[in-house]
C-alpha cells in the first residue's frame, strides 16, 4: 500500500485529465468554426474580388485573407495565454476558481446570445454585431484591391470576432497550460487551434473554385441558420459543464 | 457612394454579373433592361428609399436569372 501511495499519479488520472483537455480544446475549435462572421466577410470578399479580378488573382488573394485571419488569430491566442498565466499563476489552482467561475458565466452568456441572438430576425444571415461595424467589413470587402488588404480584412474579420471567442482563447489557454504532459507537444495542439478554425474558409474557397457562386452558398448558410444556433449554444454549454466538472470541483 | 447613382449601380450589379459567371453580353442586357424597367417602376414615388430601389431592381432581375437577382437583393444581409 505504501508503494502504491509513493508512486506518481495513475496513468488513468494522467489520461482522463489529458482527454478531458483535448476534449475542451476540440470542442473550441468547432465552435471557432462554426462562427459565422469570417466565413460571412471571406465570402463577400471572394465575390468581389472575382467580380473585378482574375480567378488566380482572386485565389492568390483569398489565400492572404486566410493567413491574415491565422495571424490574428495567433496573435490573439498569444494575448489569451499570457492573460490565464496572469489569472491562474501559471496552474489551475482553487484560489483561482473566482475567474473561473467569472469564465463559466461568460460562456454561458454565450450560450444564451448564440440562441437568442447570434442572427438577427428576418430573412438572411445579418449577425448580431453592430451594424457600423459590419457595413465597414462590407465597404472593405467591396474595396479589397491588393494581398495586404486581403490580409487586413482577415485579421479584422478575426478581430471582430472577439466577443463571441475570448473565453474560449482563454479557456483553451489554460487547458493547454493543464496538458503540460512530457509526451505530447502542446505546439501542435496549438497550431491545429489556429488553422482548424479556418477550415471553413478553405471549403469556401474550393467551392467558389468548384464553380459555386455567392448565392448557392449563402442559401446553404441560410438554410443551416438554426442548426448553427444549436450547435454553437450545446458546444459552449458543454465547454462550461466540463471545465465546472473536471477543473473547477475537481481542484 | 451615393446609392441612386445610376452609374454606381451599374457597375455595382456588372461586378455581381462576372462573380456570378453570366456572360458579360447578357449581363448587360440584363442589367439594362433591369435598371430602365425599375426606374420606370420607382416614377410615381415621391420619396425613394434604398430599400425601394433594391427590391425594384431584384424583381426586374429575377426575370432573366433568378441567382442574380438573389445576390443583389441578399448582399446586405450576409454579414
Amino acid at each position: 500500500m505504501a508503494i502504491l501511495e509513493n508512486q506518481p499519479p495513475t496513468c488513468y488520472n494522467l489520461n482522463m485529465s489529458f482527454f478531458v483537455s483535448l476534449g475542451i480544446v476540440f470542442i473550441a475549435m468547432l465552435i471557432m468554426a462554426c462562427l459565422q462572421l469570417q466565413p460571412g466577410v471571406f465570402l463577400l470578399f471572394y465575390h468581389y474580388a472575382s467580380g473585378k479580378y482574375s480567378k488566380s488573382r482572386t485565389s492568390d488573394m483569398s489565400i492572404f485573407f486566410i493567413l491574415g485571419a491565422e495571424t490574428a488569430a495567433a496573435c490573439l491566442f498569444l494575448c489569451s495565454y499570457y492573460i490565464a498565466n496572469l489569472l491562474f499563476f501559471y496552474q489551475f489552482r482553487p484560489e483561482t476558481s473566482f475567474f473561473a467561475w467569472v469564465l463559466v458565466g461568460m460562456l454561458m452568456a454565450m450560450a444564451l446570445m448564440s440562441f437568442l441572438c447570434y442572427f438577427r430576425p428576418g430573412s438572411g444571415t445579418r449577425l448580431f454585431i453592430p451594424r457600423k461595424c459590419a457595413s465597414n467589413l462590407l465597404e472593405h470587402a467591396k474595396s479589397a484591391k491588393s494581398r495586404s488588404d486581403a490580409f487586413t480584412l482577415g485579421a479584422l474579420s478575426s478581430i471582430c470576432e472577439l466577443p463571441f471567442t475570448l473565453p474560449l482563447y482563454i479557456i483553451t489557454s489554460v487547458e493547454i497550460i493543464e496538458m503540460s504532459v512530457e509526451f505530447f507537444p502542446s505546439n501542435i495542439l496549438t497550431i491545429l487551434y489556429i488553422v482548424i478554425p479556418t477550415l471553413p474558409l478553405f471549403f469556401i474557397r474550393w467551392k467558389f473554385q468548384a464553380g459555386y457562386n455567392l448565392a448557392d452558398i449563402q442559401r446553404s448558410r441560410v438554410k443551416d441558420k438554426t442548426f448553427t444556433r444549436i450547435i454553437l449554444c450545446f458546444s459552449y454549454v458543454t465547454i462550461a459543464i466540463l471545465f465546472i466538472y473536471f477543473r473547477i470541483l475537481a481542484s | 457612394m451615393n446609392y441612386l447613382d445610376e452609374k454606381s449601380i451599374i457597375k455595382e450589379l456588372e461586378i455581381d454579373a462576372k462573380a456570378i459567371g453570366i456572360p458579360a453580353g447578357a449581363a448587360e442586357i440584363f442589367i439594362k433592361k433591369s435598371v430602365t424597367a425599375a426606374k420606370k417602376r420607382l416614377q410615381t414615388k415621391k420619396i425613394i428609399t434604398k430599400k425601394d430601389l433594391n427590391l425594384a431592381i431584384s424583381k426586374e432581375l429575377k426575370k432573366y436569372n433568378a441567382d442574380f437577382a438573389y445576390v443583389y437583393e441578399n448582399r446586405d444581409k450576409i454579414i
